[in-house]
């Protein structure tokens, strides 16, 4: 009940930042000349031709905020305007190379976040032993490591000294003529999902085989993030008087470390969490160029480039919701580990 | 009288980076069976280590050292819960000796409720018990009559006694191991948990909670602090024990509520006849509730005396002098020159004398062992009773 009410509350003032985010792309936008602008309008090659017909229809010399509301108007429709880079329509393009990143995502947070956690309380539990120290040291070298060069460096012995045994890309090339045949269905565009409800297993062993070494990458770095935060909390938690209570009741050390210490370690490693989840979804741009990876990260790398003012803003305008989003959920689960957050204090 | 803990030579050193730091010193105790024994002295004299070398709650750095603490509760044979398995001390702790720390904000989880924290203990010292009241539970269901049952529902829950029982019966079997590890599948001992629960409120009930099957679903921070630390207390005394260890267990709280809570405190260590272990540096407490009082003073102790002999006559000087420090109407408080000593460095001899005005040589090179003075009153210190009686006690 309590919670069913923490949720609402969360849920309006999801409103207000929303349009705060929308506002703020808005204002960017305006730092374009009208004929820049007007490329989100467009939904179609052809229209590329009538530009001065565009600035027109959308009033782009209009007031600010008549233009704000017509912008808005689009949004809502889905109408993001036309990715140049790619030759789709942003939103198209969103929803192309979304799936890409979303395999990497689903594939690299379990790893990154379970596994931090894991190793950050084996590190808090034996402190100062000979765990706490090696995944210490660990944890230091792969913070340590740049992405560009790790990535690179596991290219060249997976791909190149093995022959091709951990490839870069997406799929083989064969693999995806099979996956864009017309025998093979994709329901949710992410390859090894599709492979599976297509019972297609060559798919799902060569999307994984192509998925190995970013997922390698990003976790390593950020993996070693996590484990720094979890030990540090948990060190802390077991300081705490609850931790001694628990003891003191006769709990076996494991549960006294897994139930009552770890609990309430985990709160900030949520936060923590929940925005590198949202950094993978919004793409990694770095490892995603050095595998070729094409996914939101590397198409956001082309289009900055490229100065395609509709799909930078696009994209932006998708980083903002799904960041505020990945907050909600975190604030949610914030609420589901703590009783005070849901609660609200001093209710006697 | 029958001793319950006999303390025979303990110390404990903790060994930091800065040095050893002795934190108990060769210390000696016995608790009498029903009595209500006082710790006192001041911050960092090891009233507390004491307490956690009782329960061998010292985590490391800290090491007990040496000694044996015998614990002879109910008629058994007494036991060294020094030398016992790890296993066999967590049998022990929470069920026959339990523990009341100081800051009951800080003792109580934050996520989980008042009711989970203490149906933990129950089911994990009381479990048998619990189970038993399920499956009667179960009967009483069974034993109603046929028509007014579901069919469906009557299959389901004889399933639930079988189980129970085979818990009861043969915790070991492979039935009762696979329901207690699964997930989805342990939820058929909801029965356990709510007997758990039920005696939980009815713990809170017997530390004077009002409205206890409310307050049995509260988080800790929806409570104040005189009633956290009535339920911290229904959480110690959930089992039983033959003793409890109350750590400062009203330092936290105001007056009015430091009155009610050792009030309680009194009330049910006479109920379930357990000794208390009342650890404070507040003199007027101890003395208001304890029947004997040992001072401490650099890990061991130095004065121990029933509570009137020990107001009315002290004779260590480190007693009178803490006696003499109590602020009383109308008089200037006598503050103890100097500090406690450097735990890693503590003097030669004995540890009080460099704050000591009757301080003579042997004092600094002996140790003076705990010796009785009077019958019950022992004291260690070198200088002789009746040298210190010439001097006027403070009370």
């Amino acid at each position: 009940m309590e919670f069913r009410s923490y949720l609402i509350r969360r849920l309006f003032l999801l409103i207000p930042v929303l349009l705060g985010v929308s506002i703020l792309i808005f204002g960017l936008l305006q730092l374009f000349p009208p004929y820049q602008r007007a490329m989100l309008y467009v939904t179609d090659p052809r229209q590329l031709s009538n530009i001065d017909e565009i600035i027109e229809l959308y009033g782009l010399n209009a007031p600010v905020w008549q233009q704000y509301f017509t912008w808005l108007g689009q949004v809502f429709q889905g109408n993001l305007g036309w990715s140049k880079v790619v030759g789709m329509s942003v939103t198209d393009a969103i929803f192309n190379f979304l799936p890409a990143t979303l395999e990497l995502a689903i594939f690299s947070t379990p790893i990154i976040i379970l596994g931090g956690i894991w190793l950050g309380t084996k590190a808090a539990a034996h402190k100062d032993g000979l765990i706490d120290h090696t995944t210490r040291a660990g944890a230091i070298v792969g913070w340590s490591l740049p992405t560009f060069w790790f990535g690179l460096v596991l290219l060249m012995i997976f791909y190149g000294y093995f022959r091709g045994l951990f490839p870069p890309e997406r799929l083989s090339t064969a693999m995806s003529v099979l996956v864009n045949s017309a025998s093979f269905t994709r329901y949710t565009h992410l390859n090894f999902i599709d492979g599976i409800l297509n019972w297609e297993w060559r798919v799902v062993f060569d999307s994984l085989r192509h998925l190995v070494l970013p997922v390698i990458t990003l976790s390593v770095v950020n993996i070693a993030f996590i484990m720094r935060l979890m030990r540090s909390s948990m060190l802390e938690s077991l300081g705490r008087g609850y931790v001694l209570t628990a003891r003191a009741k006769g709990l076996p050390e494991k549960q006294v470390i897994n139930k009552h210490a770890r609990r309430n370690a985990m709160i900030p490693v949520l936060t923590v969490s929940g925005y590198i989840f949202a950094a993978i979804v919004n793409g990694v741009v770095i490892t995603e160029s050095i595998f070729n990876y094409k996914g939101l990260g590397w198409w956001a790398w082309r289009t900055a480039i490229q100065l395609d003012v509709s799909s930078i803003l696009g994209f932006a305008l998708f980083s903002g919701v799904l960041f505020v989003l990945t907050n909600l959920v975190v604030d949610l689960l914030y609420a589901k580990f703590d009783p005070r957050v849901r609660l609200g204090g001093g209710v006697k | 009288m029958e001793k319950l803990v006999q303390i025979k030579g303990v110390s404990v050193n903790f060994y930091t980076y800065e040095g050893v730091v002795r934190a108990l010193n060769n210390l000696s105790l016995d608790i009498y069976k029903g009595e209500t024994l006082g710790l006192v002295g001041e911050t960092g004299c090891g009233k507390t280590m004491t307490a956690f070398a009782i329960l061998r709650l010292i985590m490391p750095p800290g090491v007990i050292e040496t000694g044996t603490i015998l614990f002879t509760p109910n008629g058994s044979a007494p036991v060294d819960l020094l030398s016992l398995s790890e296993k066999d001390i967590r049998a022990i702790r929470g069920s026959k000796i339990s523990m009341v720390f100081q800051e009951p904000g800080n003792a109580l989880n934050p996520v989980y409720t008042i009711g989970d924290q203490i149906s933990e203990v129950i089911l994990l010292h009381r479990n048998n018990e619990m189970i038993v009241r399920a499956i009667k539970d179960i009967d009483c269901h069974l034993n109603q009559p046929a028509d007014e049952r579901n069919k469906l529902f009557d299959y389901f829950i004889r399933m639930q006694k079988y189980i129970l029982a085979a818990m009861l019966n043969s915790p070991g079997a492979l039935l009762p191991r696979i329901v207690q590890k699964v997930p989805l599948v342990k939820r058929l001992l909801w029965r356990i948990n709510n007997e758990a629960k039920k005696t939980a409120v009815a713990m809170l009930k017997e530390v004077d909670i009002p409205d206890a099957e409310r307050i049995v679903n509260y988080y800790p921070h929806q409570l104040s602090g005189g009633m956290k630390q009535r339920a911290v207390i229904a959480m110690a005394l959930a089992c039983s024990p033959k003793f409890l260890i109350a750590d400062e267990p009203t330092t936290a709280l105001d007056v009015t509520i430091q009155a009610q809570i050792l009030e309680l405190l009194q009330r049910l260590k006479d109920e379930f006849n357990s000794s208390v272990l009342y650890i404070t540096h507040d003199l007027g407490v101890a003395a208001a509730i304890c029947d004997r009082v040992g001072v401490m003073y650099g890990g061991s102790i130095v004065e121990l005396a029933e509570v009137n002999e020990l107001f009315v006559n002290p004779l260590h000087p480190y007693t009178r002098a803490l006696l003499a420090a109590v602020p009383k109407p109308g008089e200037e408080p006598m503050p103890i020159p100097g500090f406690i000593p450097d735990p890693t460095n503590p003097p030669a001899g004995c540890p009080f004398h460099p704050r000591c005005s009757l301080a003579q040589d042997i004092c600094r090179l002996e140790k003076p062992e705990l010796h009785e003075i009077y019958p019950g009153h022992f004291i260690g210190c070198h200088i002789d009773a009746g040298e210190n009686i010439d001097t006027p006690s403070q009370n």
